[in-house]
């Protein structure tokens, strides 16, 4: 609660739940339990907006109205363009899974409702019924970005196979009973999850009938599933009313809107269609509108997956997800699965598991006669590495976006990603902290925009605003290289230095694309080195890269010895991968391209070497034998140890020599790759003007994004205004005492003062010395002796909370002592 | 229909439950494994005499309002419906209504012979304490009403006996089919389209194979329409004669012996199950580690589950804690922990208990985080995602809470992850376990 409200202060849209999605906090105790004003959620009231809350941090009188207009546009800017790439990744990157996963789910369902139609089959066609076709999708244990998955397959379902998708989650579904209820009322009710999403448009659709708790059971779900088709069979007509393809245009308004997500959860969108029609009559037979199919990447790739089916069958299956499979009860999981089973002849369910760790937990959790009952095929989603390494390459790495992270906070992300979660969607959440940071904290950011709507916004930079950026650190040093006159220029003179600012923005843009090419070569060239020193992937040759000139690092020179030591073949086929690199990105950059003919000049010469090496080995063969052979003749004598040694030293020198043609080669092409390293993979901290498009300062967002609860419990106690920010209990000095503060923290404040033993009553008093000082003085003074029992009470809940904090615990080792569990006096 | 091998089951049912007119007998308890024919007998039986029934699955009845509503709709044959907003005609809540119900509905039908049939009646204990004995006494109860309550189990009645109200039904055991009845059942699975002497022949293969690891029949039944193809796979393509059983069995039996790990894994069906056969063949010939790990992780024999760097030392510090002995930590996980001195004592103490065999033992969080922090390198600081991820491991139930009277103050856990999981952490941090394991170090 504390750090909520201290995110209510910096800003709205992340706020700690969003941060830490899913995963308790039992760890952090509130330490202040006050009630927050309850916000009237009226949709009619005015949408709090990030504006509202926009850089507080920087205050500048008047010109600050302006800048907050200026930066806050770039940032909406910068981060529309990023969230239009995410949500392309994001709906691309499970589309090879769900391909499978589907085409699996409608073929199951067809060969299910196929017999559930026909029951007087023979009996070895019936016995193939007798499992229930399931579907065993393995996540990964990264929880917040599941939602995103299956919200995304959902939508996919009610797109292309079935209407009727229901979800489980294992909080919900604790009992059986409970189970059943959300699994029927949602399939009879038309998906009760939609609802959650967006309550503004849903609410027609969800006209579906109510169910009533008493009513959920399997013998309903069988009598709705046959009046479902037989309306769907009497009037297909019906269906082909007209559909609102699409319900008003959304806005796009991520940041105004501060509780929506960024881009998952939107397949609600479509899904809407089909779930309309499904409740409207029957699901089957309509021809999909083209024009809804085309639009948006996200669409297509949808309409690419549903067109490689057949047409939905006119009886499609019903499809329940359990969405978190680990934490299902055992025995609530077996009981659903042996129900369903039970009925598949006159339902015909699919189920899809959703398995976090392995599949074999399905067998752990399930009893034998019910796993027994399962037809399970196992799907595999890309694991969230691969995904990150998508959207670094994507939004990272990429020219469209003018914000780019510098190496101390693209680290502080990765580390955060690597160690504590692996969730690609709090990696995005970090991003976008680091971009409101940079936007709201770093005056500069006014000219970090969209290449093409620089000149335009340099034209109305006033010269106030221009000075903030003259006074960068690396402005101001380029400035000083620059000869005399020009330096005069820069200073004053404001259009002149607009058009060199221009320019150099446009340098760093280019030099940045550059970078992130030579980065990819680089990684090509290291990956295959035993050992790795730079790692196998991108991502950790772009941290070492962001932070420091490369050539210079240890894990370089490693790496090059590891070129160095290379074989022909090997060598030959990472100049491949570096030329295949070079090929797909050099562009039009001058620097690329001369590099990639180099390269390949390089590789000509080391394939033509092979002819050459083959004959000039035979020769040294002959040369080494002749010469071994003499040698050998003369020092076989055993008293010419000295010489014999001389000898071979000799040999040993002239080795080397002979065998030059392809290491000196093979040395040319390092040091030229090296070179050009050298010269283009320094840090962005060297390029001028760098701060504007470049986010350094991990501090400011470490505090954001890495949760410490410890600190914050102390910083809480020791100086209550921190969170509260209340008048009453401003500190000149942390460690002062006022009688103004909370009791707790008074209690606390005393508690620090004593050994490791604390005596009960000696605290009191010095509890109520500092508390009751308010009182007038004689009365208290009159009845001394006695203590104010308001007092005592409010002093015996300050020290419960202290123990229930952890600080204290009651001991025997002497009467009327509490121990103190912290040592020191912080 | 026809009943294989059953015939002594429905000789004595059919004699239990009399003819047309008779009383039968108040209720019925039928017992046997899984798979040995109950439902089927008792179906059979009770469609000869002309009984009318209704049949409910126990499992379903998780409060005993379904039971009776069920019941009640299948023998009126009404059909519950949404509109009405009732699930049925008649809404039941309680035995009483039941009784009540039962009455009228046999009044109005014309008092017809009428039997509740009950499958996995081991559920019924679970329910209200007033539902086992109603049920077994409801003949009693409703003195008209010609009805028998069928009990069908894998339990034997001795774990039925309840101390109030409980009337000895009439039993009736199932054993097991004998392999010849087996036979003779599989054989029903023919298709059409094979001649029975070469589908006999494909069923004692399969059933020589299997024979040994399961009886039960659905299991058999799957096994056997499993493989079918792939044993007439040589017969289609004209390669062997169809009584050639030499050649065809030459053909089969890797297929089958490779299958035999999967008996009661439905896992795979069978395109999946050869697609990863192919894959694991293909494995043998890695290419690049990172794809050789993809392929890895693909057949799920091999157990990696894939954890941030953190919650992989959490598990291997959980694990531990769970299974060291609380009085050897200073020993594993301080540097200067003095010499351990070897006394006749501590070895037979070691060999007394395997700790690996009693099973993981819960420790607190204060000692898992002291572990923690000992095993790995590197300073770390608190921070609440290090505590969330101790969340996560619990809601994948690799480890779970366990006692501790105080939930807050000072919580428990207990390492519950496989054995295997732990190991391939262990690999992939380069940590080895049993430098700190407790009898093995």
């Amino acid at each position: 609660m504390v750090i909520q409200q201290r995110y209510q202060t910096s800003s709205v849209t992340i706020t700690w739940d969003e941060l830490y999605n899913g995963a308790k906090l039992g760890d952090l105790i509130g330490v202040f339990a006050f009630k927050r004003q309850r916000q009237s959620k009226s949709k009619n009231g005015p949408r709090v907006s990030t504006l509202d809350y926009w850089s507080q941090a920087l205050e500048w009188g008047e010109e600050g109205e302006a800048f907050k207009e200026l930066t806050y546009r770039n940032y909406t800017r910068c981060w529309t363009i990023a969230s239009d790439i995410l949500q392309e990744l994001q709906d691309n990157i499970h589309s090879r899974v769900f391909q499978s996963l589907i085409t699996y789910i409608d073929r199951a369902g067809r060969k299910l409702t196929s017999l559930t139609v026909a029951p007087d089959l023979p009996s070895s066609l019936v016995h193939s019924l007798a499992s229930v076709p399931t579907a065993c999708l393995v996540t990964g244990v990264n929880m917040p970005d599941r939602d995103a998955t299956f919200d995304s397959l959902v939508g996919l379902l009610r797109a292309s196979v079935t209407p009727h998708v229901a979800r489980l989650q294992s909080k919900e579904c604790s009992t059986l009973r409970a189970a059943m209820y959300k699994m029927i009322s949602q399939l009879i009710g038309g998906g009760g999850w939609a609802t959650l999403e967006d309550d503004e448009e849903e609410e027609v659709v969800m006209a579906g009938p109510k169910v009533k708790r008493r009513q959920c059971t399997m013998a309903v779900l069988s009598v709705w599933y046959r009046e479902q088709l037989s309306t769907g069979e009497e009037d297909p007509g019906h269906t082909k009313s007209p559909i609102k393809a699409t319900q008003s245009p959304r806005k796009r308004a991520y940041p105004s809107s501060p509780r929506k997500k960024p881009f998952p959860g939107s397949p609600s969108k479509l899904s809407r269609s089909p779930v309309k029609r499904a409740l409207s009559g029957s699901p089957s037979k309509t021809e999909r509108d083209p024009q809804e199919v085309e639009g948006s990447p996200r669409k297509k790739i949808k309409s690419s997956i549903i067109s490689q089916l057949p047409e939905r069958s006119s009886k499609p299956p019903l499809v329940v997800i359990l969405e978190d499979l680990e934490s299902f009860h055992p025995r609530v999981l077996s009981d659903l699965v042996l129900i369903c089973s039970e009925y598949r002849q006159a339902v015909p369910i699919v189920l899809v598991f959703g398995v976090a760790t392995t599949p074999d937990k399905v067998h752990q959790s399930l009893s034998h006669n019910a796993s027994a009952c399962l037809a399970m095929e196992v799907f595999r989603a890309e694991p969230s590495t691969h995904y990150l390494t998508r959207v670094i390459e994507k939004v990272l790495m990429s020219t469209k976006l003018p914000f780019h992270l510098g190496g101390r906070p693209f680290k502080l992300l990765l580390d955060i990603f690597l160690y504590n979660d692996l969730s690609v969607e709090n990696f995005i959440k970090g991003l976008k902290v680091c971009m409101m940071e940079h936007f709201m904290g770093h005056a500069s950011s006014v000219l970090c925009c969209p290449a093409a709507n620089r000149p335009a916004l340099l034209r109305n930079v006033t010269s106030a605003q221009l000075d903030l950026v003259r006074k960068l650190p690396s402005f101001k040093t380029f400035v000083e290289a620059a000869p005399p006159k020009e330096q005069v220029a820069l200073l004053l003179d404001d259009s002149h230095t607009k058009e060199v600012i221009l320019s150099l923005l446009d340098k760093v843009d280019v030099w940045y694309a550059r970078f992130c090419v030579l980065v990819k070569v680089v990684n090509a060239l290291t990956n295959r080195i035993p050992g790795a020193p730079l790692g196998r992937q991108v991502r950790e040759v772009l941290a070492v890269c962001l932070s420091r000139p490369l050539v210079d690092t240890e894990e370089f020179q490693e790496a090059e010895k590891g070129v160095r030591n290379m074989a022909r073949e090997e060598l030959l086929t990472v100049l491949q991968n570096v030329l295949d690199v070079l090929k797909e990105h050099h562009g039009e950059d001058k620097v690329l391209s001369e590099l990639l003919n180099e390269v390949s000049l390089l590789m000509g010469r080391l394939s033509s070497m092979d002819q050459l090496t083959q004959t000039e080995e035979e020769e040294e063969e002959e040369e080494a034998s002749a010469d071994g052979s003499g040698g050998a003749a003369v020092t076989l004598g055993p008293s010419d140890r000295f010489r014999l040694r001389e000898k071979l030293l000799e040999m040993a020198k002239k080795k080397p020599k002979k065998s030059s043609k392809y290491e000196s080669l093979r040395s040319e092409v390092v040091h030229f790759l090296s070179d050009t390293f050298t010269s283009h993979l320094q840090p962005p901290t060297s390029q001028p003007l760098h701060e504007v498009l470049f986010f350094h300062s991990s501090q400011a967002v470490k505090r954001q994004l890495v949760g410490l609860p410890r600190p914050a419990l102390t910083t809480a106690l020791a100086n209550p205004h921190h969170y509260l920010q209340c008048k009453c209990c401003q500190l000149e000095e942390p460690s002062s005492l006022v009688t103004s503060l909370p009791d707790l923290s008074v209690a606390y404040k005393l508690h620090l003062e004593c050994g490791r033993l604390i005596n009960l009553y000696d605290w009191l008093q010095a509890f109520v010395s500092v508390v009751g000082q308010e009182d007038e003085e004689d009365e208290s003074s009159a009845r001394s002796k006695k203590i104010d029992e308001k007092l005592q009470a409010r002093f015996v809940l300050a020290v419960s909370e202290l123990q229930f904090l952890g600080f204290i615990k009651p001991t025997k080792r002497k009467t009327d002592h509490v121990a103190r569990l912290t040592w020191g006096a912080c | 229909m026809e009943v294989c091998g059953r015939d002594a089951q429905v000789k004595l049912l059919t004699g239990l439950l009399g003819q047309e007119g008779t009383l039968m007998p108040s209720s019925v308890f039928l017992h046997g494994h899984s798979g040995t024919g109950k439902t089927l007998v008792a179906r059979h039986v009770l469609q000869c005499l002309g009984v009318l029934m209704s049949h409910i699955n126990c499992i379903e009845v998780y409060c005993p309002q379904v039971l009776f509503e069920a019941v009640l709709s299948q023998l009126t044959g009404s059909v519950p419906s949404l509109t009405t907003g009732q699930s049925s005609s008649i809404s039941c809540d309680s035995l009483g209504e039941f009784v009540h119900h039962l009455a009228t509905v046999s009044h109005t039908l014309g008092q017809p012979r009428m039997a509740i049939m009950l499958e996995h009646s081991e559920r019924l204990r679970d329910c209200a304490a007033n539902i086992l004995p109603g049920l077994c006494r409801l003949q009693e109860l409703t003195p008209d009403v010609n009805i028998t309550v069928i009990f069908m189990s894998t339990l034997s009645l001795e774990k039925f006996r309840i101390s109030t109200g409980f009337m000895e039904p009439l039993v009736v055991h199932f054993p097991q089919y004998s392999k010849d009845e087996l036979l003779k059942i599989l054989e029903k699975l023919r298709p059409p389209t094979t001649s029975e002497e070469f589908f006999k022949n494909y069923i004692s293969l399969v059933l020589s194979v299997f024979y040994h690891a399961t009886r039960d029949l659905a299991e058999l039944m799957h096994q056997v329409q499993q493989h079918f193809e792939v044993y007439r796979e040589p017969v289609v393509q004209g390669e062997v004669e169809e009584d050639d059983v030499r050649r065809l069995w030459r053909n089969i039996e890797p297929h089958l012996k490779k299958a035999m790990s999967t008996v009661y894994l439905r896992e795979v069906s069978r395109t999946h199950y050869d697609k990863m056969q192919k894959l694991i063949e293909t494995n043998t010939k890695d290419l690049l580690p990172s794809e050789s790990i993809g392929l890895d992780s693909f057949s799920s024999k091999t157990a990696m589950v894939e954890l941030p760097l953190y919650s992989r030392y959490l598990l291997v510090a959980a694990h531990l804690a769970s299974y060291n002995p609380a009085r050897t930590d200073r020993r594993f996980f301080m540097k200067h922990h003095g010499k351990q001195r070897k006394t006749q004592a501590s070895i037979k103490a070691k060999e007394r208990c395997s700790s690996h065999l009693v099973g993981p033992k819960s420790f607190p969080l204060d000692r898992l985080m002291a572990i923690f922090y000992s095993i790995v390198e590197e300073e770390i600081t608190p921070t609440a995602s290090l505590f969330t991820q101790l969340s996560t491991l619990l809601s994948l139930q690799l480890l779970i809470p366990s006692g501790g009277d105080d939930a807050l103050q000072n919580p428990k856990y207990k390492c519950v992850a496989p054995h295997e999981v732990v190991h391939s952490v262990c690999k992939s941090i380069n940590f080895d376990l049993s430098r700190y394991t407790y009898g093995q170090a």
